[in-house]
């Protein structure tokens, strides 16, 4: 795309230094040679409004005949256009102000999301899964314990799955995509 | 990227018939680009309206904005056990109570959402991904984002 940006803009440039020149002469209305097929109403567009038209060079494709017709469009739904560009700009990959990541217990089929923003600590977030999930299990989750039949673990930005807990809190929020509580003994315990 | 001689497209000539107003030619050109899956010949063409992709995408992302700026957002409830859903405008309910007690009274049941009870059921929702998760753990605007359809769980299911 960027070996084009310039020939795309010189393109337009040239066209709309050809209409402006044409249009001094006078003579009556420029024919831009349009097919009938392709345009139902012709518009005049005066030469003040095309000089507007300079930045719309690369969204515009200027080797169609009917573009002329688009510009009108164009003025009119600047604004809304850059609410959608807002719109995408928001599926950044920032963390942003919610930090909700999902969390599934080995076995269930419904999961939950977290606001780890909320948390602040590895002993907070282990409160609130145990009282998201405690009632699963038959004495809780008891998240980084020892004697925990529980353990946490997590997929990073990467998609690799680590321990909660091995890195420091603030940069355990910036990576973590996901987190699973995982049942140390394969074996199933009936509950 | 087709390229095409600009300067034999420009000729001068007179022209009698008045000219429609530029206000008139650019709704219809709104209408057009705003739904352009009304005729199916324009759909196929892949070339129309005549600009690059990059506007086209932003019109699109803009017609999504519009789906989401319209008062409406239709979304399919099962209840388990029931083998015929129900569809339901999330956009009419201010947050999960009002939502929560809609339900209850289109499924004739008590319905619970945000915690685990083994005597009622529970609303969970199926997400963008694909994933079940339960209703009421973010915030109502993200739900609304998110969203893809209900199903209400009866309570020794979870």
């Amino acid at each position: 795309m960027d070996p084009n940006t310039p020939a795309d803009f010189f393109k337009g440039s040239s066209k709309f230094h050809t209409y402006y020149s044409q249009t001094k002469k006078g003579g009556g209305v420029i024919d831009l040679g349009l097919s009938l097929r392709t345009i139902q109403h012709e518009t005049y567009l005066p030469p003040a409004r095309m000089i507007g038209l300079d930045g719309y060079g690369e969204l515009i494709d200027w080797s169609q005949p009917s573009y002329n017709s688009i510009t009108q469009l164009k003025s009119e739904d600047t604004g809304h256009q850059r609410l959608a560009q807002g719109y995408y700009n928001n599926e950044g990959e920032s963390r942003g102000k919610y930090a909700y990541v999902k969390v599934n217990l080995d076995g269930l089929v419904v999961g939950r999301k977290v606001c780890l923003v909320d948390q602040g600590a590895y002993a907070t977030l282990a409160l609130q899964l145990n009282d998201m999930f405690g009632m699963q299990t038959v004495s809780g989750l008891r998240l980084f314990q020892t004697e925990s039949e529980f353990s946490l673990v997590y997929r990073d930005r990467e998609g690799i799955w680590r321990n909660v807990g091995d890195v420091p809190w603030k940069e355990f929020v910036e990576s973590v995509d996901r987190m699973r509580i995982a049942r140390r003994n394969d074996a199933l315990l009936p509950f | 990227m087709e390229v095409s001689n600009s300067c034999s497209s420009f000729s001068s000539s007179s022209v009698d018939s008045t000219k429609p107003s530029p206000s008139e030619s650019s709704v219809n050109l709104s209408l057009s680009l705003t739904f352009p899956s009304t005729s199916p010949q324009r759909e196929a063409r892949q070339d129309w309206p005549p600009i690059k992709s990059r506007l086209r995408d932003t019109l699109k992302g803009r017609r999504l904005l519009r789906r989401g700026d319209d008062t409406s957002l239709f979304v399919k409830v099962y209840m388990e056990g029931v083998p015929i859903g129900r569809k339901l405008d999330l956009c009419v309910f201010s947050g999960y109570e009002s939502l929560l007690e809609n339900l209850s009274h289109m499924f004739d049941t008590s319905i619970i959402c945000g915690n685990r009870d083994r005597k009622h059921h529970v609303l969970t929702y199926e997400d963008k991904d694909g994933d079940w998760m339960m209703v009421g753990d973010i915030p109502w605007d993200m739900f609304l984002e998110t969203v893809r359809r209900l199903k209400i769980t009866r309570p020794e299911r979870y």
